[in-house]
């Protein structure tokens, strides 16, 4: 399968932090999710395989473009969304499609105002009177009206309640509907994640931990509750990381089949995305 | 890069915070011109010192603007590179020079035929001054507001108008200005001209220097 986002050795140093060697390849016409906790280096990814800030690396390729002399091209294909609108409350979303008509050479207006009118937002209306919730959607109708190819989320479901949350995450379902559109998500919303990810990546103090499709990680990955002796037996090279506790051992394990296989009847609920990070960042290796 | 061009124009002309500090500036200068009559030396202070001085002000209203929402974020997603970010507020800088001469021009075409305070060819000569005027003081300001930021850039930016309207009152009114024309006006506008010249190019490559550095 082809990749739309192929990053060769990326590293980016700050006096008290730095993204080391990271390397990640993401699939056309997928949705990956990245995690990890605050600090652990998402944005500082995004920003640097966005050329937003100057980082070292081998190779960062998007869409089959490369970021070193392809920027501007690059960056017609591809919308980002934060977590907060970056547009002037004295905006009016009239004002914003006029602005970006002449910033993006796909923009279509037609395709803007039928999302503006979609989502019930009034094109005259200065953003200062809109909810959070309504720049959000304002945010997607500006991404989706440049025709893009990879649409980066960072963070931007935080801060909205589950019912524009899930509004949301079907309006990506509706665009990775097309077969060569990709999304990447960061989010601390890791149920987000569960709902639409096809692989997961993550991050943790500046390294890659790893990079897993959504469906490795459920079939793979187990979370067991058990005393010292059942702790004990199980194989090193099975035990992610483990947790002690006042009666008991929480354990992340891999390997969930196949330790099924040899106790059968032990009680092993499947890893959410969220156990995973927690188990990572909180457990012991 | 044009959209850009339009978000600052729109920054300072139609919110309504900027667009009545304008008007007010706008309406403080003329009041003052029919107040103080023929006055030649009010007159070179609005046409060289006060409206050239002026024109760092869209690229101040919409770096102001810009902070608020940290619009650099978002800006820097579009396709533009930083030299045409850069390169978009030199252009704001240059439409509203090319706006603040035609006031000049207006301004001095009134003094001449109305007020008959000086001949045509010494306004134009005024007006002439005033935009290399304009191009020196809007090379150091966009330096200084890149360099600092919108609050401490505007503290310079009013420290410097101060200085200079205060520097051009005490040197016997302004008569240093009328030496300096009588001298040789041809040549000595032309000199200022291509220093100011000279001075936008070195500043818009300081400035991108600054803001890629910001940015990395």
């Amino acid at each position: 399968m082809e990749n739309a986002i192929e990053i060769r050795n990326l590293s980016k140093e700050y006096r008290d932090f730095s993204l080391k060697n990271l390397s990640l390849n993401v699939p056309r016409g997928t949705v990956l999710g990245l995690i990890g906790e605050n600090g652990a280096g998402k944005s500082t990814l995004i920003q640097s395989m966005l050329g937003l800030i100057k980082a070292e690396y081998e190779k960062i390729e998007l869409l089959g473009k490369q970021l070193r002399n392809q920027e501007k091209e690059i960056k017609e294909d591809i919308a980002v969304i934060f977590d907060v609108s970056h547009y002037n409350p004295e905006y009016t979303p009239a004002f914003i499609g006029k602005m970006l008509k002449k910033v993006y050479r796909n923009w279509d207006m037609e395709k803007y105002e039928a999302y503006l009118s979609r989502f019930g937002l009034p094109s005259d209306k200065k953003l200062k009177k809109f909810s959070k919730g309504m720049k959000m959607k304002l945010e997607f109708a500006i991404a989706f009206s440049h025709k893009p190819r990879l649409l980066i989320l960072d963070e931007a479901t935080s801060g909205l309640d589950p019912v524009f949350r899930d509004e949301i995450l079907e309006l990506i379902r509706e665009f990775t509907e097309e077969e060569d559109h990709t999304v990447v998500i960061s989010s601390h919303i890791t149920s987000d994640l569960d709902k639409v990810a096809d692989y997961i990546a993550f991050l943790h103090e500046g390294k890659l931990q790893f990079v897993k499709s959504y469906d490795e990680l459920q079939n793979d990955y187990g979370v067991l509750h058990c005393g010292k002796d059942f702790f004990e037996s199980l194989r090193e090279e099975d035990i992610v990381s483990f947790k002690k506790e006042p009666y008991e051992y929480k354990v992340l394990v891999r390997n969930r089949n196949g330790i099924l296989s040899v106790f059968p009847d032990l009680e092993m609920e499947k890893a959410s995305v969220e156990d995973i990070m927690l188990m990572y960042v909180k457990g012991e290796a | 890069m044009w959209g850009i061009v339009k978000k600052d124009f729109y920054d300072t002309f139609c919110i309504p915070k900027n667009l009545l500090s304008n008007i007010l500036g706008y309406l403080a200068m003329i009041i003052l011109a029919v107040l103080m009559g023929q006055n030649r030396y009010m007159m070179m202070l609005f046409v060289v010192v006060c409206i050239p001085m002026t024109t760092i002000s869209v690229f101040q209203m919409a770096l102001e603007q810009d902070e608020k929402v940290q619009f650099d974020e978002i800006m820097l997603t579009y396709p533009v590179t930083k030299k045409e970010i850069i390169l978009a507020r030199f252009i704001d800088n240059f439409i509203y020079m090319g706006i603040n001469t035609v006031i000049s021009v207006i301004m001095v075409l009134g003094y001449v035929y109305l007020g008959k305070t000086v001949d045509i060819r010494t306004g134009m000569f005024y007006v002439a001054a005033g935009i290399a005027v304009s191009l020196i003081a809007t090379a150091v300001f966009s330096i200084g507001f890149y360099l600092l930021g919108n609050k401490k850039g505007t503290i310079l930016y009013v420290g410097m108008v101060i200085v200079t309207a205060g520097f051009y009152g005490l040197t016997s009114r302004g008569q240093w200005i009328s030496r300096i024309f009588q001298t040789d006006p041809r040549i000595l506008t032309g000199i200022a001209l291509i220093l100011g010249g000279l001075l936008m190019a070195g500043s818009y490559w300081v400035c991108l220097k600054i803001y890629t550095r910001q940015h990395s």
